[in-house]
C-alpha cells in the first residue's frame, strides 16, 4: 500500500530558495497520521512525499543557475517544461506495479497534478485500486469520479477510521466496503455517495503521526502538530469548516504537551506549529494548555491560529509566557461592511487592538487578508489595503493579501458556481507556479467542477485584473520596503489613489519592459519594481501629491540606500592607529543623509501621529548589519562628519587635519583629540575599520549590486508564522 | 625620503569631564532594529519564489 502526499511547494526557481520554502511546508499530517494508524493494524505503508520529490527534482536540474547579469534566473521561460518534467519524474518514481492500493492525498492547488498521477498509475497498473482523499477530493468527489475513471474510490473528510477499514474490506473478495460511510465510489456507470462517516470525537485516541517517515523533519525549523479539528464559524469563502463538519474538538492539554515533549526528545525540534483552524474558542482549554506548558519547564515554543474576537489581552499575555511566538489572525477584509457580507463578522477596531497586543508581547503575527469578493467596491478594497499597510507599523506583524479563490463546496462557490470565469489571474491560493502547466491548464478548463479554485467569481464593481495588480503592488511594496508603504499611506490618506497614479505614471513611460526582458520574473518581484517605484516617488509623488514632502523624501532616500551593496575592496586590516593608517566604512554599512529627524519620523509612523510635526533638520542615519538583524542608527553631527571622511583613501593624519580645519570643537578640547576620540568611538561601534594602506577597489566587481534581483513576499505559507531562526535543540 | 610613521597615542589624556563631553557628542541613537523577518533583510537575499499563503488545506 502506497500513500502519496499532496504537493504543497508552490513554486520553484532556485534550489536554495526551495530549501527555505521547504522548511515550513510539507506538514502532511493527514497522511502521516494515516500511516501510523495503518501500522497499528499491521500494514507497512510506503509514503511518497511529493514535496521531497520536488526538492530532489530541482536539485538535479542543471538549468537552475541564476544569471544575475540579466536580473533573473536563466531560462525561466522553461518553467512549464520543468513542471511537465516533474510530473514525468514523479511518475517514474512511483513504481505502480509494486502496490495494490494507492492512497492519494489532495489539496486544491496541486489537484491537477494528483489526478495526472492517478491516470499514470492506472495506465501502468490497471488492476490497482486508487483511493483519493484529503480536502480537495472530499469536496469534489462526484465530479472527480465522473471525470477521472482512474480514481476508484474517494474517502471524504476525516479518513482516520474509514481508510483503514476500507483497506481491510478491499482485501476480501466481497462488496462489503461499498456500505462504508464517508466514501464515494463508482458502481458501473453510477457514482454512489454514501452518507458521511462520523468524525473522530476523541482526538486523543489518534496516534502521533508517523514522523519517522518525514525524511526532512530534522531539517525543519519546527514541526506541525495537529491539536484539534473543526471550526464552528461559517465564513462564506472557507472550505475547512465543511471538511471537519464544523465540529469543534481539541486534544487534551496533557496530550498536547506530551506529544510536544516526545517530539522534542526524539527529533530535537523546539518549535511547534499547532494546527487547528481556530484554536482559541475554548478559553479554559487554552489556559490549561498554557499552564501545562509553563509547568513542563521545557521552554518549547509554538504558534497557532485564532480569531481576534476569540482572544483577549490577558489570554495573549499568558500564551506569550507559555511559549507562543506566532499567531495567525485571519482578518480577511479590512472593510467593516464586507465583514458582514462574507459572514466573518469581526469588529475591526477590536481586531486592531488584538494585533497591537500580540505585537507588544513580541508574538510574530500574520494578518491574512483577501480581496476579490464579488460584492467588493473600491471603498472596500481601499479599506483592506489600508488595513494591510497599517499592520506594517508593528515590528512583529506580517500582513499577507490573497486574491479570492472559489474553493469547492464553500458557500461562496455554491452561490456563484454557474457564473465562474476562467482568466489567467490565478489566486496564490490556487496556483502551482507563476504559469500553469499547459497539460494541467487543459484539465482545469475541461473540468471546472473538479478544479473551481482556478476559476474566478466575477466582480460587480471592480476589474479583477486591476485588483490583482493592487494585491501585487501592496504585497511587494511591503516586501521591498520597510516604511515607504506606511509613509505613502499616512501622507496620502488614500493608497489606492497613489496606486492609480503609479499605474498611469508607469503607463506613460516607454517602453515598459516585457516579461522576457526581466527574465520572466513577475514584475513586482523583480528589482525593477523597486527602482521604478522609487523613481515614481521622486519624480511624480513628491512633486504632485506629497504633503509632508521632507518625511516622504527621507524614507524614500533611506530605503533606496539600503538596497545598494557596498563595493568590495581590498584592505590590509590593522588595529594599529598611526598617522598613515587609513580609516574606511565597515562592510555592509550604509550611510544616508536626510532632512528630518529620522528617529522622530519613525516614531511618528509607528504611532500614526502628525507627519507635519516632525522636526526639520539635517540628520545622518546608518544601517549596520549585525548577523541576522539590521540596526538603524541616528548619528550626531560630529560622528556623521567624521564618518564621511573615512573613505578608504584618506589617512588618519589627513582626517585629523581636516577635522581641525573644520573647527571640530567640543568644550574647548583640541580638535585633534576630538577627532581621534571620534574615530575610536566609530571603530568601537563597528562603523569603521582600519587598514595599513589605501583601499583598492575591485574594478570588475564595482558598481551596483547584482545580488538582489528579486524578493520573496514576507508571507507565511502556513497558518502560523514560522520562527525566524531555524532553531534546533 | 622615507615616510615617518607617527604613532598616535591611544590614551588621549582626557579629564573625566572631557571624556563625558566627548561621549555625549558622539553618542548615537538607535532608531530601530530590523529583524531577520523584515523586508530589509529579505531583499538582500536571492529570493524569487512565491510561497505565499496557500490554502489552509495544505496542513490537513
Amino acid at each position: 500500500m502506497c500513500l502519496v502526499t499532496a504537493l504543497t511547494v508552490a513554486d520553484f526557481i532556485d534550489p536554495d530558495l526551495i530549501v527555505d520554502a521547504h522548511v515550513n511546508t510539507g506538514a502532511q499530517l493527514g497522511v502521516l497520521t494515516l500511516a501510523a494508524l495503518l501500522r497499528d493494524r499491521g500494514h507497512a505503508p510506503v509514503v511518497v512525499n511529493l514535496d521531497d520529490l520536488f526538492f530532489e527534482f530541482i536539485g538535479r536540474s542543471d538549468r537552475r543557475r541564476a544569471t544575475p547579469a540579466d536580473g533573473g534566473p536563466q531560462h525561466l521561460g522553461e518553467k512549464t517544461t520543468r513542471s511537465k518534467s516533474f510530473f514525468a519524474f514523479v511518475a517514474a518514481q512511483l513504481r505502480p506495479g509494486d502496490f495494490d492500493v494507492f492512497g492519494l492525498s489532495s489539496i486544491c492547488s496541486s489537484y491537477p497534478l494528483t489526478l495526472r498521477l492517478a491516470n499514470a498509475i492506472k495506465r501502468s497498473n490497471p488492476l490497482c485500486t486508487i483511493v483519493g482523499g484529503g480536502p480537495q477530493a472530499s469536496v469534489a468527489d462526484v465530479a472527480t469520479l465522473r471525470a477521472f475513471p482512474s480514481v476508484d474510490i474517494i474517502v471524504r473528510g476525516e479518513a482516520d477510521d474509514t481508510f483503514p477499514t476500507l483497506l481491510h474490506h478491499l482485501a476480501h473478495p466481497d462488496a462489503a466496503w461499498q456500505r462504508l460511510g464517508g466514501i464515494t465510489f463508482r458502481r458501473g456507470d453510477e457514482i454512489v455517495r454514501n452518507p458521511n462517516a462520523p468524525v473522530v470525537e476523541n482526538l486523543d485516541r489518534l496516534p502521533l503521526p508517523a514522523f519517522d517517515l518525514d525524511s526532512r523533519l530534522r531539517q525543519r525549523g519546527g514541526v506541525h502538530l495537529e491539536i484539534g479539528r473543526g471550526c464552528p464559524f461559517a465564513c462564506t469563502f472557507c472550505s475547512t469548516n465543511d471538511f471537519f463538519r464544523r465540529n469543534f474538538r481539541l486534544k487534551s492539554p496533557a496530550r498536547m504537551v506530551a506529544d510536544m515533549s516526545a517530539i522534542h526528545k526524539e527529533y530535537g525540534l523546539r518549535y511547534f506549529s499547532l494546527v487547528h483552524d481556530m484554536y482559541t474558542i475554548d478559553r479554559k482549554e487554552v489556559m490549561a494548555f498554557c499552564e501545562a506548558m509553563l509547568a513542563s519547564g521545557e521552554g518549547l515554543t509554538w504558534g497557532c491560529s485564532a480569531r481576534t474576537d476569540c482572544i483577549d489581552d490577558e489570554l495573549l499575555a499568558l500564551m506569550a509566557r507559555a511559549g507562543c511566538t506566532g499567531i495567525f489572525f485571519g482578518i480577511e477584509t479590512g472593510s467593516q461592511r464586507l465583514q458582514q457580507v462574507i459572514n466573518k463578522q469581526l469588529d475591526l477596531a477590536e481586531a486592531k487592538e488584538r494585533i497591537a497586543c500580540a505585537d507588544r508581547h513580541g508574538i510574530n503575527t500574520t494578518v491574512a487578508l483577501i480581496v476579490g469578493f464579488p460584492e467588493e467596491t473600491r471603498d472596500d478594497l481601499r479599506d483592506t489595503i489600508h488595513f494591510f499597510v497599517d499592520s506594517l507599523r508593528y515590528d512583529h506583524v506580517e500582513p499577507q493579501c490573497s486574491l479570492l479563490a472559489p474553493l469547492a463546496a464553500t458557500p461562496i462557490y455554491e452561490q456563484h458556481r454557474d457564473h465562474l470565469i476562467f482568466d489567467d489571474l490565478f489566486s496564490d491560493m490556487s496556483h502551482q507556479s507563476w504559469q500553469q502547466d499547459p497539460v494541467e491548464a487543459a484539465l482545469i478548463k475541461a473540468h471546472p467542477a473538479v478544479f473551481p479554485n482556478f476559476y474566478a467569481i466575477p466582480m460587480a464593481h471592480l476589474d479583477r485584473r486591476e485588483v490583482k495588480d493592487v494585491v501585487d503592488f501592496v504585497t511587494y511594496l511591503a516586501t521591498w520596503f520597510r516604511w515607504l508603504p506606511v509613509v505613502l499611506l499616512q501622507d496620502s490618506g488614500d493608497l489606492l489613489l497613489v496606486f492609480e497614479r503609479w499605474r498611469r505614471w508607469r503607463a506613460e513611460r516607454s517602453p515598459v519592459d516585457t516579461d522576457e526582458q526581466i527574465g520572466w520574473t513577475p514584475y513586482h518581484s523583480h528589482r525593477r519594481f523597486h527602482t521604478d517605484l522609487l523613481e515614481f516617488v521622486h519624480a511624480c509623488y513628491l512633486p504632485e501629491m506629497a504633503r509632508a514632502n521632507a518625511a516622504v523624501r527621507a524614507v524614500a532616500r533611506a530605503e533606496q540606500a539600503t538596497i545598494h551593496q557596498p563595493q568590495p575592496a581590498s584592505a590590509e586590516a590593522t588595529d594599529r592607529l598611526t598617522d598613515s593608517t587609513v580609516a574606511y566604512c565597515a562592510d555592509g554599512l550604509c550611510v544616508v543623509d536626510v532632512e528630518v529627524d529620522y528617529k522622530e519620523l519613525i516614531e511618528c509612523l509607528r504611532n500614526r501621529t502628525d507627519l507635519d510635526a516632525i522636526g526639520s533638520r539635517n540628520t545622518t542615519i546608518v544601517f549596520s548589519r549585525n548577523e541576522a538583524t539590521l540596526n538603524v542608527w541616528q548619528l550626531p553631527a560630529l560622528s556623521a562628519a567624521l564618518l564621511r571622511l573615512c573613505d578608504g583613501h584618506r589617512t588618519v593624519g589627513e582626517v585629523v587635519r581636516e577635522c581641525a580645519a573644520l573647527g571640530m570643537d567640543v568644550d574647548g578640547i583640541p580638535p585633534e583629540k576630538v577627532c581621534l576620540f571620534g574615530l575610536m568611538q566609530l571603530k568601537e561601534d563597528g562603523f569603521i575599520r582600519f587598514s595599513s594602506s589605501t583601499l583598492i577597489w575591485d574594478s570588475e566587481a564595482a558598481g551596483e549590486t547584482t545580488a538582489a534581483y528579486a524578493v520573496l513576499p514576507q508571507g507565511s505559507n502556513t497558518q502560523q508564522p514560522w520562527p525566524v531562526s531555524v532553531g534546533e535543540s | 625620503m622615507a615616510n615617518i610613521e607617527i604613532q598616535i597615542p591611544t590614551e588621549l589624556s582626557l579629564t573625566k569631564k572631557q571624556k563625558d563631553a566627548l561621549q555625549k557628542a558622539f553618542q548615537k541613537q538607535l532608531v530601530e532594529t530590523l529583524g531577520a523577518n523584515s523586508a530589509a533583510i529579505a531583499k538582500s537575499k536571492l529570493m524569487v519564489v512565491d510561497v505565499r499563503a496557500k490554502s489552509k488545506n495544505e496542513v490537513v
